[in-house]
């Protein structure tokens, strides 16, 4: 008898220990900070693989040793970063001060009340006017833009000497890549999200939009938008987007044009010092240049990269929030998010810097692309949405849909989105 | 299977009548709280979530935190509403790679497991160098037949044909069962040869003396005897493959028709931020998975019972 009942302790006490372990709490701020919203703050960024970041953070901490900001690395993954910080405000902690958030989360973020607005406290009068759209949800300012990115042409100089400017110069061009045996033009074109950037780019590039006034209006089934989707679609079932580039991801399409496959490529900017670098890897070292993306009748629309700064709803700790994200949009941390961390500024002026565009030669075209870019559709369901986009563009691309019924279908999925919420 | 003849129970019991009842007692009583751990354990670990699921299923979705109890309006709309269509196409691609999977992996592992039973030299090398597969995390199998069935990879270039595995709906589908089978029918046939390697040589030896071919000795020695091990290894598949998410996820991000059930459920909750479907979702998920094991145990206890008695005779 004695045996059992110590049996049972025992078990007891092990229960109590799983028990406990899982109800692990959550550290919230320092309460003991006076009510003026000052004090240490913390920064929720995905992984910084550069390590230059911290350095960055340690000028504003010498500066500041009673706010000093500490950085939490997340996942590399965009989606756990995503989670993760869903999972800190939906227990309205306050561990994460400021997270550096997706451009397309921002939306959702605010709509749900997990970031406060910033209006009339952020000064954006000097950023590049694009990536404001993209911290901007109804009307007012949810986060402050803190880095950017753009979508260009990566063409061959050395077999087209003038990049072409409108999606027909592009077509013309394709005898080049006919009699060099190569394709003609890949972009982003398997279904995940960068098949989204790409039919959002076509789409706005013909004047179109996919939603409007914060994902209130739905606006995808136009001729407009027709006419962008029609540019991909023709693209496969005219030959002058390889068959294959159906499977592509950045990566996929990096290679290939590394490999001398290719004699147009839309890309991000990371690709440029990638396809340079010396080594086997690449066969086109110094034999292709970078251009603004064509259009239909002219200069073309990028979709936005990028992230924000957003300030948590449930920060004790907002002046000193504010006062950091200020200093994080100064040129003085702007310059080397460029130099040391390859990130694209938000601030328009450091674009016009010679001595930045010696150093960066892809810089003024890069600037020229977020000049004319829109942001991918700015809602609170985004993720509902894209996927809308890129299955029925998908759908569209592999001839299963017509384009008028992919974006018929695109626009009924997207309005089911919203109307679910 | 352990029938004490009921005459010799009878007389045990009233030989040492009340002490034993006695000490059963207490037996009984130390058992329980043997067991409580393990059972509060269940119940907070399995217990909690899925009632926990079934609560959050019931309420709805609103971006603004205000969620109001719905019903079963989440069950209609995967079932019969407007993302129905989403629900039954996940569902009939699970259903359709688990039978697929389960049919290759069966056939080649039992393949396999026969070769590994023969005595030859650089056997124990034969079954370690087997495992490899199935010790390789599913996530890095996914991403490594991921290269080689690139449009240019390896694969491509052993069949000389240019196909686009990612790029459709079917060769997107067999490239899942084709990684799926690769890891996995080697798991399948190490549970088999568990089984085969009790089965007694002379059964064997006596068959041939009989005159019984190589195709009679197997359908009537080695498939009845290994069959209950058999079962088990096809129990344990199914369950798994009804279950699968990581290989898709990585392979084609659920393109060209290969969402499964699994990835609908992490699309839905933590994608989209929707409690309330995802759990509705997570729910008939795990009660499709619990009728296939419901009715595979039943068919799986009689014939257990039934091939042993058979085999002692």
């Amino acid at each position: 008898m004695r045996k059992s009942r110590l049996t049972a302790a025992v078990s007891l006490a092990v229960l109590a220990t799983i028990a406990s372990g899982c109800s692990g709490s959550t550290p919230g701020g320092d309460n003991t900070a006076s009510d003026n919203g000052r004090g240490p703050i913390t920064f929720a960024t995905g992984k910084d693989t550069t390590g230059q970041l911290q350095k960055l953070l340690d000028k504003w901490n010498t500066a500041h040793p009673s706010e000093k900001v500490t950085m939490v690395e997340l996942s590399e993954s965009a989606d756990d970063q995503r989670n993760a910080m869903v999972q800190n405000f939906q227990a309205k902690s306050s561990q994460f001060d400021v997270v550096n958030a997706d451009v397309v989360w921002t939306a959702e973020f605010a709509a749900r009340g997990w970031i406060a607005p910033l209006d009339g406290k952020i000064d954006t009068g000097a950023l590049l006017p694009a990536t404001v759209a993209t911290a901007t949800y109804n009307g007012k300012l949810y986060a402050a833009p803190y880095t950017s990115d753009g979508g260009m042409l990566y063409y061959r100089k050395d077999l087209v000497p003038t990049p072409p400017k409108t999606w027909d110069e592009l077509k013309a061009d394709c005898s080049v890549a006919t009699q060099n045996k190569m394709g003609c033009y890949a972009g982003q074109f398997a279904q995940y999200e960068g098949l989204t950037v790409n039919v959002s780019e076509a789409i706005n590039s013909a004047g179109g939009d996919i939603v409007k006034n914060s994902g209130k209006d739905v606006t995808v089934d136009s001729s407009e938008a027709k006419k962008g989707l029609q540019f991909l679609v023709d693209g496969f079932q005219q030959g002058y987007i390889p068959k294959e580039a159906i499977t592509y991801q950045e990566e996929e399409g990096r290679r290939s044009f590394q490999q001398g496959h290719l004699l147009f490529m839309r890309n991000w900017p990371y690709v440029y010092n990638l396809a340079q670098a010396p080594g086997k890897d690449s066969v086109v070292q110094g034999k292709f240049a970078v251009a603004p993306l064509p259009g239909p009748d002219g200069p073309g629309s990028s979709a936005l990269g990028g992230h924000n700064l957003a300030l948590s709803s449930f920060s004790k700790h907002q002046q000193s929030a504010v006062d950091w994200m200020k200093f994080m949009e100064s040129t003085d941390i702007q310059r080397p998010l460029l130099t040391e961390l390859s990130n694209a500024p938000v601030v328009a002026a450091l674009y016009d810097d010679p001595q930045l565009q010696q150093q960066v030669p892809y810089l003024a075209t890069l600037k020229e692309s977020i000049l004319n870019a829109k942001t991918r559709p700015v809602t609170p369901v985004y993720n509902e949405v894209t996927l809308a986009i890129e299955k029925n563009s998908y759908e569209a691309l592999q001839g299963k849909k017509s384009v008028d019924d992919a974006l018929k279908d695109m626009a009924a999925d997207i309005k089911r989105a919203a109307a679910n919420n | 299977m352990t029938t004490i003849p009921q005459s010799v129970q009878t007389r045990r019991s009233i030989s040492d009548g009340s002490r034993r009842r006695r000490a059963s007692r207490g037996d009984s009583r130390l058992a329980l709280w043997l067991i409580a751990p393990t059972v509060a354990a269940l119940v907070i670990v399995i217990g909690y979530p899925v009632v926990r699921a079934l609560w959050l299923s019931t309420f709805s979705d609103s971006i603004t935190g205000n969620n109001r109890f719905i019903g079963t309006d989440h069950y209609q709309n995967a079932l019969t509403g407007p993302d129905s269509a989403d629900f039954w196409a996940a569902f009939r691609f699970t259903s359709l790679f688990a039978l697929v999977t389960l049919v290759l992996e069966v056939a080649i592992g039992m393949a396999m497991a026969l070769i590994m039973n023969r005595a030859f030299r650089g056997r124990g090398l034969l079954r370690a160098s087997v495992l490899v597969p199935w010790a390789i995390p599913t996530a890095v199998t996914a991403v490594l037949w991921r290269w080689m069935l690139q449009p240019d990879g390896v694969v491509n270039y052993l069949i000389s044909h240019k196909i686009l595995w990612t790029g459709s709906e079917w060769p997107a589908r067999w490239a899942i069962v084709v990684a799926d089978t690769w890891k996995t029918a080697p798991f399948i046939g190490l549970l088999l040869l568990a089984g085969l390697q009790i089965i007694p040589n002379e059964l064997y030896e006596s068959a041939k003396v009989d005159g019984a071919g190589p195709w009679r000795r197997f359908t009537t020695i080695t498939l009845p005897l290994v069959r209950p091990a058999l079962l088990v290894a096809v129990l344990f598949r199914l369950l798994d493959a009804l279950r699968l998410y990581d290989l898709p996820q990585i392979l084609t991000g659920g393109a060209n028709n290969t969402t499964s059930l699994s990835i609908l459920v992490v699309r839905a909750s933590i994608g989209q931020t929707k409690f309330g479907y995802g759990s509705a979702l997570s729910t008939l998920t795990f009660l499709y998975i619990l009728l296939v094991a419901f009715f595979f145990v039943k068919v799986l206890g009689t014939n257990v019972v039934r091939t042993q008695q058979r085999a002692v005779k």
